[in-house]
């Protein structure tokens, strides 16, 4: 309903008799209340846990092994013994596919808690100490925020030595690094300004002057009030960094072949877009639906943290 | 001054003139909230009239649905959720209820006008407070802009806005807030109205701007014989202005008085309790009597009368039957079983 | 407000510095030869490479190279590509064609982001509100270069609607509208959906209710005094994703084969030509830079509650 549109309705809705004073509810459980209620919470979340699932364990969802190349049937159209076809190089396209969510899975999630960790905190640390620290600490942030990401992260991936390309989980944390190094400051930033916002309430000014050490009102009073939008930024980058993965690999910067990603199999696949839009289509429609997943996540999250959508 | 010698009659092609003085008509009048928890009452057949000239303070706790009156009479609330199953909200004999929408827009501004509680929320922010005075005269008499603007800053020296002329061009924040009340009636004011209605325009305010506002708009309101509609929750504040209070409870009219009579010897119990809570100098030492729980839930309400949970005088009839709205006195109207008994007390 | 502009550009300089720095280091401290290739198949001679090292101040820390890098900078010059072309050059020829490219992106989704933002915003749950969402969701789920490609491949190639590359070094507005629709694409998804929210937002609020009252039209209440308020956001947004404008510029030049600036980079990264590198980001860094400085100002005038003084 849309409680903003007159004072009196909010109080008219408000369950007010004294047997109901109980109801009164957190904000997190409440967002988890109306959060249940959402399909779309409930479609993403499959999704996501499909999705990691394949990554975790791509041997559940086929038997073929990716790099089995049956040259002959290179090229071969969905239904001719394969699911998905097969590519160019006659590669199972399905098998390439459930594999393939390793890598997207494991750099969405691993810049993202690393973006979480080294942003929240530097926006906690400058939100909360405030002055030259703050300064310098914004300054920083501003210097790897005027940096385009995917083109900071194309120089930073070239730059980086080759030795990290011998190992599939080096290549990837090459490109978690990078990523995680460029795309901190914004979180940092988002989290600076809720804390700057949460900082001056009286409860947390209360505990300051009951002696609190820094990190107990950090911790207890400021984290869990500042959190929930980091939360939902957080949820919807992790789907962006996925894309950003792809975009390196389809340049050729990130993963290479023999890694398999989805990135790598559509660069190929696009320039025979013409003959064969099978090998393009099913790598993207993994893509795309694992994007979309993290993206819808953080749109039903928001939306269920915000009193105002209620 | 032009402001008042526009007149009233190049708004449309109706021609609104008071019944036998009679302004407005609000006949049996309900609104409902349909929400996902069910559907709240929030205004159950509520009537009252407003007569030229006249003042009446509307009088309620929040929740008692005295808002929700002024924003049905305005025509301002959001249906849905809101609906209004039934009733009449007759202006000048023309039931603004079934008018069509086009009509009734041209009522707003220069036939009902209303001010709000938060006028820092209420004006545009990324306006000048000139320019959106200026609105009124722009949207509704087709003015230009610059005849427009000089009309805002007679309307802002009016309500006594000092340095009116340098500041017109102002945004809302940066006046103090009984400067952007003041700014909310010059705007309210602005086509002279015959019905004004003012919904708690003082609750935001510090105790000493909140007179000067009430009495800039009893001013106002005896130099145009505006209809006044005070939505408010203080008593203290409507003693002076009020001609005539309606007491709300939870939806329902459940008082209605001549002012001094009602503040001598109400004839509801809520009435008196609220009176009773009202701290005064001249009883100093007694304790002050507040009403005890909390108004009923909307989509809930006891049955009988709506206030007997929290009446003191309550006995089993009041648990059962809904007491009527009743003329207790001459001119005194009262929606309780004992109300003879209240009076006399 | 000239105080507030000119402590803001005193600001940019450590940004800047830092920034480029960062781009420098990277580029000139990290292991590989800068001389492979540069002689064909055979090693270069000591001679060439003695000459190499010096001109490019090679054997100085690298902090002093920076910093005659920076000295060099600051009088225009922006050094010399290793096939001994001038960096500025290649900057002069192929900034405005991305200029323009980058321009038109955002033309594009401010034009139909806020008008799609508007009509969904308020018609709440109708069925173009339903149809902008999930097509927005499916735009922004689907990668630049997958959307590039199809779009390429279809609308070009296919149907014919518009030129499939561009062919010469000037590239005509027409030649670009295909390739700016790409890079936008994303941005007028967020864009309408920031337009939307904020709209939904504000026409819940008390202004607007003191709009309707003073009987104004709808049209009026939403079109003037909901929307104004709601696009102070979205101006920000545009400006913001200026950034992510640029970076998206390198795919999609790649694709229609634009000789730009994002194409340039990439080609020059590939190759290790460190001054182009270095040359074309701190330019572009600069650009981003002082569009928000604008973006920022912007903000001020169409939201009195900023102030900048």
């Amino acid at each position: 309903m849309t409680e903003a549109t007159i004072t009196e309705s909010s109080s008219v809705a408000d369950p007010h008799d004294a047997g109901d004073v109980g109801e009164e509810r957190s904000l997190a459980s409440d967002a988890w209340r109306s959060m249940r209620k959402n399909p779309m919470f409930w479609i993403s979340a499959t999704m996501i846990a499909v999705f990691v699932l394949m990554a975790v364990w791509p041997s559940l969802f086929t038997k073929t092994d990716p790099t089995f190349a049956v040259l002959a049937e290179s090229r071969a159209k969905p239904g001719d013994g394969t699911w998905f076809g097969r590519d160019i190089q006659g590669y199972d396209i399905y098998a390439r596919c459930i594999y393939g969510a390793r890598a997207s899975i494991l750099v969405g999630l691993f810049t993202t808690t690393g973006t979480v960790l080294l942003g929240g905190t530097i926006g906690v640390i400058s939100g909360y100490l405030g002055g030259w620290v703050d300064a310098l600490l914004s300054r920083i942030g501003d210097v790897f925020f005027a940096i385009p990401l995917l083109l900071g992260a194309i120089i930073f991936l070239v730059s980086l030595p080759d030795f990290f390309n011998d190992n599939y989980l080096l290549i990837v944390l090459k490109v978690v690094f990078a990523l995680v190094i460029l795309g901190w400051p914004s979180l940092a930033r988002l989290m600076r300004s809720s804390v700057i916002q949460v900082k001056p309430n009286d409860y947390v000014q209360a505990a300051r002057a009951l002696g609190a050490s820094p990190w107990r009102v950090i911790r207890s009073h400021i984290l869990p009030n500042a959190l929930a939008p980091m939360i939902v930024v957080a949820t919807i980058n992790l789907g962006a960094y996925i894309a950003v993965e792809a975009t390196l690999s389809f340049l050729g910067i990130g993963l290479q072949p023999p890694a398999i990603s989805w990135g790598i199999d559509i660069s190929s696949a696009i320039v025979g877009l013409r003959t064969t839009p099978h090998m393009l289509f099913f790598p993207s429609l993994f893509l795309s639906l694992a994007v979309l997943a993290f993206i819808m996540l953080g749109d039903v999250v928001r939306d269920a943290l915000d009193p105002k959508n209620r | 001054m032009t402001v008042q010698d526009t007149t009233r009659t190049d708004t449309g092609a109706i021609r609104y003139e008071p019944q036998d003085g009679v302004l407005l008509e609000v006949e049996d009048l309900y609104v409902e909230f349909h929400t996902a928890d069910g559907v709240a009452t929030a205004i159950n057949g509520v009537s009252f009239e407003l007569r030229q000239g006249e003042s009446l303070a509307i009088l309620g706790e929040s929740g008692s649905g005295k808002s929700v009156t002024a924003q049905a009479i305005m025509g301002i609330l959001d249906m849905p959720p809101a609906v209004i199953p039934q009733g009449h909200i007759r202006y000048c004999g023309h039931d603004l209820l079934t008018m069509d929408e086009e009509q009734r827009r041209k009522t707003r501004g220069p036939e009902v006008s209303m001010i709000f509680q938060d006028a820092l929320s209420s004006l545009n922010p990324v306006f000048p407070v000139g320019w959106q005075i200026a609105e009124m005269f722009r949207i509704h008499r087709g003015m230009n802009k610059s005849d427009a603007l000089d009309q805002a800053i007679r309307l802002m020296e009016r309500v006594q806005i000092p340095a009116a002329r340098e500041r017109v061009k102002a945004y809302p924040h940066q006046f103090s807030g009984g400067m952007r009340q003041r700014i909310m009636i010059a705007m309210a004011i602005a086509l002279d109205p015959a019905v004004l209605i003012a919904d708690e325009p003082t609750t935001a305010l510090d105790v000493t701007v909140q007179a000067q506002i009430m009495s800039l708009l009893e001013e106002l309101q005896e130099e145009r014989q505006m209809g006044l509609i005070l939505i408010t929750h203080d008593l203290g504040v409507v003693a002076d202005v009020a001609d005539r209070i309606a007491v709300m409870y939870a939806g329902r009219l459940v008082e209605k008085a001549e002012v001094h009579e009602l503040y001598r010897s109400p004839a509801h119990p809520y009435t008196r309790g609220l009176l009773e809570s009202i701290p005064r100098l001249d009883q100093k030492g007694q304790t002050l009597a507040a009403i005890g729980g909390l108004p009923p839930n909307l989509m809930r309400i006891p049955p009988g009368c709506p206030f007997n949970p929290r009446c003191r005088m309550a006995q089993d009839v009041c648990r059962r039957d809904l007491p009527a709205l009743r003329e207790v006195a001459p001119g005194r109207l009262s929606a309780c079983h004992f109300a003879e008994e209240v009076i006399d007390a | 407000m000239g105080t507030y502009i000119l402590r803001r550009l005193l600001q940019m300089i450590p940004v800047i510095l830092g920034a480029t720095f960062l781009i420098f280091a990277m580029v000139f401290a990290l292991p590989g030869d800068p001389l492979a290739g540069k002689c064909g198949e055979r090693p270069c001679s000591a001679a060439y490479r003695a000459a190499f090292t010096e001109k490019y101040n090679l054997n100085d820390p690298l902090l002093v190279q920076y910093g005659k890098y920076v000295g060099k900078l600051a009088t225009g010059d922006f050094g010399e590509t290793y096939n001994q072309i001038k960096v500025s050059d290649q900057l002069k020829q192929r900034y405005p064609v991305t200029a323009k490219l980058a321009l038109m992106a955002i033309l594009f989704e401010t034009l139909i982001g806020i008008v799609a933002g508007v009509l969904t915003g308020v018609r709440r749950g109708g069925f173009l509100d339903n149809l902008v969402l999930v097509s927005t969701l499916v735009v922004i789920s689907i990668p630049v270069f997958v959307i590039g490609g199809l779009a390429q491949y279809f609308l070009g190639v296919k149907w014919g609607l518009f030129p499939v590359t561009v062919t010469s070094g000037e590239a005509t507005v027409y030649q670009l509208l295909l390739p700016a629709m790409v890079l936008g694409s994303l941005s007028v998804a967020y864009v309408a959906r920031l337009t939307r929210t904020n709209l939904v937002e504000n026409l819940r609020s008390d202004y607007v209710r003191t709009a309707i009252s003073k009987g104004l039209t709808k049209r009026r209440a939403i079109g003037l005094h909901a929307l104004r308020n709601s696009l102070i956001p979205v101006v920000t947004f545009i400006g913001f994703d200026f950034g992510a404008l640029l970076g998206g510029a390198i795919v999609t030049e790649s694709i229609f084969n634009i000789p730009g600036i994002g194409g340039y980079i990439f080609r020059s990264i590939r190759s290790r030509d460190g001054a182009s590198v270095v040359g074309a980001v701190t330019v572009l860094v600069i650009v981003y830079l002082v569009v928000n400085l604008i973006v920022d100002l912007l903000y001020g005038l169409l939201d009195p509650r900023i102030s900048h003084d």
